[in-house]
């Protein structure tokens, strides 16, 4: 073998590349990660499994050499301010690790709210998928295992701020600017996919108890995952209309479209099997409820076929038609819900109906 | 790089803090870095988070102010003192590695038939790349995979030009060597 031809087989591996998705997300989390640096902790940043621990020294330090300046030498506007400046700082990398409830939080949250004012618009949403993150964990760190909140009004000030937060990224994601940057809009839109899953499940999990549930709570928790539905969609929109062009392979569009199909599809069944266990509906709202989840299955079916013809954007609307079936099904259905102040019905049996209704409006919120 | 001033410019701005001037670096050398590390490591997975890593040290580098001549070499060499690293946490070379799937960008221009022999004739590429010895493994794929001329990889392995010339010849006789065996025992 010569070595020209040695060359050209070696030279085979050039095609060796990383998942367009995984470069575009890591470039996004590197930037926000950087950005967010701007307070440094010592916590070790998740995803890129770095230790950021320098910056705390280094902020220590200069803590230290400030109060040491402001003791040893005559006192005067510049040493005062320095040293204020230098407590803040200290008080900001020591807030990072607050939680909600907690005395720093506050001191966190103002933080968090300077950086995405001083972020360009452009890279706002990496940075609000990254404090979405933080409060999806902060979220998990305030419910107990049991999934009952030890304080609701907490836990209900996280799940707002989220469900703010996926709006934000989902109104970003404009069609003017995943075309200016048609890279970035898709390791944001993947972003969002991976958080609204995560949200999801920890609402489900650790956040909802049915004893703990009234209508207005079920109603926040609600609203919160109906935002990162929104935000999911028009993620899954972005990834279907701009992947292909940035390198996002066919195998990855079908799975992300799939993933949605099935989701739905798991939606469809259970409003199927709550509407048949329905006492407390009429027999015309069971009818329509069905018809729509077999509506919903049918558009799916044709999305399954779509996606085999690899005519994603057209699978897509369908995806979509099921999914606002399945979805707009779901609403009536818990409207039609829970009114169970009828004439006749003794204080027990009004009882037993009401906690059964919030079951059925918690069930039918996810 | 477009060129040598370009990417003063761009990194004079990085050490201001402009975050977009790094997504520019980070554009230009994700790939390589990523290629250079996926063949030395045992996973995709390590494959990405040490680019990953190595991009975060280069901006914490460069936010200390350190004066950066070269940020290709600087790139590199931080990328295998992380490898360095992973290996020493794990006692030492991993023996056996995975085949992995590379990924290969789509090709539609081929038929299947086609992209089944690229992925073969790539496959037995890589397993004869991550059998050289690493200072003949880096200068493959350093100066044919990832386009570093002699010169750089000669400051990058810290070795002389023409000790860089002899140690290219032996690389491509251990390759051609490793993949005459191969196709012998098929």
């Amino acid at each position: 073998m010569r070595n020209s031809e040695v060359i050209k087989k070696v030279g085979l591996l050039k095609a060796i590349k990383p998942q367009a998705s995984w470069s575009s997300q890591t470039r996004s989390l590197l930037l926000s990660q950087i950005v967010a640096q701007g307070v440094s902790s010592t916590k070790r940043a998740p995803l890129l499994g770095a230790t950021r621990a320098y910056g705390f020294t280094a902020i220590a330090e200069a803590y230290a050499a400030t109060i040491g300046v402001l003791v040893s030498r005559p006192r005067n506007a510049f040493f005062t301010t320095a040293a204020a400046f230098g407590l803040a700082v200290f008080a900001v990398v020591v807030a990072q690790s607050s939680l909600p409830g907690q005395p720093l939080y506050q001191v966190k949250q103002t933080s968090e709210d300077i950086q995405v004012a001083l972020t360009p618009p452009a890279d706002r949403s990496a940075l609000e998928l990254s404090l979405i993150d933080r409060r999806i964990k902060e979220l998990e760190a305030v419910s107990a295992e049991e999934g009952t909140a030890k304080d609701p009004a907490i836990v209900d000030a996280l799940v707002q701020d989220v469900s703010k937060k996926f709006e934000s990224v989902e109104k970003n994601l404009t069609a003017s600017r995943v075309k200016e940057d048609p890279k970035k809009a898709v390791g944001i839109a993947s972003l969002v996919k991976e958080k609204s899953q995560d949200y999801r499940r920890v609402l489900a999990e650790k956040v909802v108890s049915p004893a703990a549930m009234d209508d207005a709570r079920i109603e926040t928790i609600s609203n919160a995952v109906r935002a990162a539905d929104k935000a999911n969609s028009k993620a899954l929109e972005v990834l279907v209309d701009k992947g292909a062009s940035v390198g996002v392979s066919e195998t990855e569009l079908a799975a992300h479209l799939t993933e949605t199909i099935e989701h739905t599809e798991s939606l469809a069944k259970d409003l199927r099997q709550t509407v048949k266990m329905a006492g407390l509906v009429s027999d015309d709202q069971k009818q329509e409820t069905l018809k729509k989840s077999q509506d919903a299955q049918v558009a799916l079916d044709e999305a399954k076929k779509l996606i085999e013809q690899k005519d994603y954007k057209i699978a897509l609307l369908k995806v979509t038609e099921g999914k606002e079936l399945v979805d707009g099904a779901r609403r009536e259905l818990a409207a039609s819900v829970g009114d169970t102040k009828q004439e006749g019905v003794s204080p027990e049996e009004g009882d037993n109906a009401s906690s059964t209704s919030s079951e059925m409006k918690i069930k039918l919120v996810f | 790089m477009r060129s040598h001033i370009h990417e003063r410019i761009l990194l004079y701005k990085i050490q201001q803090g402009d975050t977009e001037s790094f997504g520019v670096i980070y554009d230009f050398y994700h790939e390589k870095i990523y290629r250079y590390v996926f063949l030395k490591l045992p996973t995709q997975e390590d494959a990405e988070d040490v680019t990953a890593d190595t991009f975060l040290r280069i901006w914490q580098y460069l936010q200390s102010k350190n004066r950066v001549k070269n940020i290709q070499a600087l790139l590199y060499q931080t990328a295998r003192n992380l490898i360095v690293d992973f290996y020493r946490k794990r006692g030492g070379k991993v023996e056996s590695v995975d085949e992995q799937e590379i990924v290969v960008a789509d090709r539609s221009d081929l038929t299947l038939e086609e992209k089944m022999n690229l992925k073969t004739d790539m496959a037995r590429a890589e397993r004869a790349i991550r059998q050289l010895k690493d200072i003949y493994r880096d200068v493959i794929i350093l100066h044919f995979l990832n386009d570093v001329p002699l010169k750089d990889v000669a400051l990058l392995i810290e070795k002389s030009s023409g000790a860089t010339r002899v140690i290219l010849h032996r690389a491509l006789k251990a390759l051609r060597d490793i993949m005459e065996s191969e196709t012998v025992g098929v």
